[in-house]
């Protein structure tokens, strides 16, 4: 099947723009960051629809892209006239987010990379860990352990909030 | 806690403007990379074509010189050459061999054949003198078939005409005597040529295979 033949652009986008922006949204220091992050991502899928093996391989394809493209962003040290990260989101996103959703956010984004991709693939889109880790091409393995790590530093960040429960 | 990350992440989406100016932006480069696609198409199909026609002129130029080689090839194989005969022409020393020293004595009549590996001599050989340059050339026609020098026979024939033609030549008496032998219509031709070019030869054997 020739993929990059059949790609319908659009209905593409449309499908996975809340996925691609929110992974975004854990990659880029600021939401503009983001924005740039989520463009990039789609106009990378044109300029690349020949190494799509499948429609199948769009999803996990776009999120990897969407790490690469935070991480090529991070490193580029993109400057953009930044808010603090609370006023942005509520100003721009028009939803009110609790303090826990913030703190919890931002915890999240404060981990170091290989954690943050895992945690949000893991606990919000529901990935398994087999999942996770064809789509990041990392081992299982090291999957589970980032994920355990992971989890053990947002437990220390998050602790006191939540007490001693566990965190996640 | 995960609730908290999964509320705040199903909040996040984005905006209208962001999606459209994105669809835009995707569409518009789609449609370059599919001219750019074509312009590469033609470009690529252009230098197919130009290849194509590199490769007729190849093989043309290819052709042509093999052409020129096997022209060059039968020209050198047609190539009359008149061999030196001097050396490997035998005189038999024997009484019951008639001989002659001097090759040139062709119209010395002998009565009887007397075949030698030097000579043979037909009495009823009709003898014809050819004016050729600056000499002159006897063609001797007999029924005989091998009559003069008999290392003559010995050399490669030369096709002329459909006609295997044997050329050679002969010095005595510090003269060259050129030397042609053929058959036709069943009757062996002679020739000896005298002060002549072995281009006037040559003439005067193809004029006799052209009667």
């Amino acid at each position: 099947m020739k993929v990059a033949e059949e790609l319908d652009i659009e209905k593409i986008i449309q499908e996975y723009s809340d996925m691609v922006y929110r992974l975004a949204f854990v990659y880029g220091k600021t939401k503009e960051d983001a924005e740039d992050i989520f463009q990039e991502v789609f106009l990378r899928l044109v300029r690349y629809k020949d190494r799509l093996q499948s429609r199948e391989h769009i999803k996990n394809w776009l999120i990897r892209v969407t790490i690469n493209c935070g991480k090529t962003l991070k490193m580029k040290g993109l400057k953009h006239q930044t808010l603090p990260l609370e006023e942005n989101i509520v100003a721009d996103t028009g939803f009110i987010q609790s303090e826990m959703e913030q703190k919890v956010y931002w915890e999240v984004k404060s981990l170091p990379e290989k954690y943050r991709a895992v945690l949000h693939l893991y606990y919000y889109e529901e990935f398994s860990i087999k999942e996770i880790s064809e789509c990041l091409d990392r081992k299982e393995g090291t999957v589970k352990s980032q994920l355990a790590r992971g989890k053990e530093l947002l437990g220390k960040k998050l602790g006191k909030e939540f007490g001693n429960a566990t965190v996640l | 806690m995960q609730q908290y990350y999964k509320s705040f992440m199903n909040k996040q989406h984005p905006s209208d403007t962001l999606l459209e100016q994105t669809i835009i932006k995707a569409k518009a480069l789609s449609e370059m990379e599919r001219n750019s696609k074509a312009d590469e198409f033609s470009v690529n199909l252009a230098i197919l074509q130009n290849h194509r026609w590199l490769n007729w002129q190849l093989m043309l130029v290819t052709a042509a010189m093999f052409c020129l080689i096997a022209v060059g090839i039968w020209k050198w194989n047609a190539q009359i050459t008149y061999t030196d005969l001097t050396k490997s022409a035998v005189i038999p020393n024997s009484d019951n061999v008639f001989y002659s020293k001097g090759v040139g004595d062709i119209r010395n009549s002998y009565l009887g054949k007397e075949k030698t590996d030097y000579y043979v001599f037909d009495k009823n050989a009709e003898n014809l003198v050819v004016m050729a340059g600056q000499g002159e050339i006897t063609v001797q026609t007999s029924e005989l078939s091998d009559i003069g020098l008999q290392a003559l026979y010995q050399t490669t024939p030369k096709k002329i005409r459909g006609y295997q033609v044997y050329f050679g030549k002969y010095v005595v008496d510090n003269k060259e005597l050129l030397l042609a032998a053929f058959v036709k219509r069943n009757r062996q031709y002679y020739l000896e040529g005298e002060n002549v070019t072995e281009k006037e030869m040559t003439a005067c054997v193809q004029d006799l295979l052209k009667q």
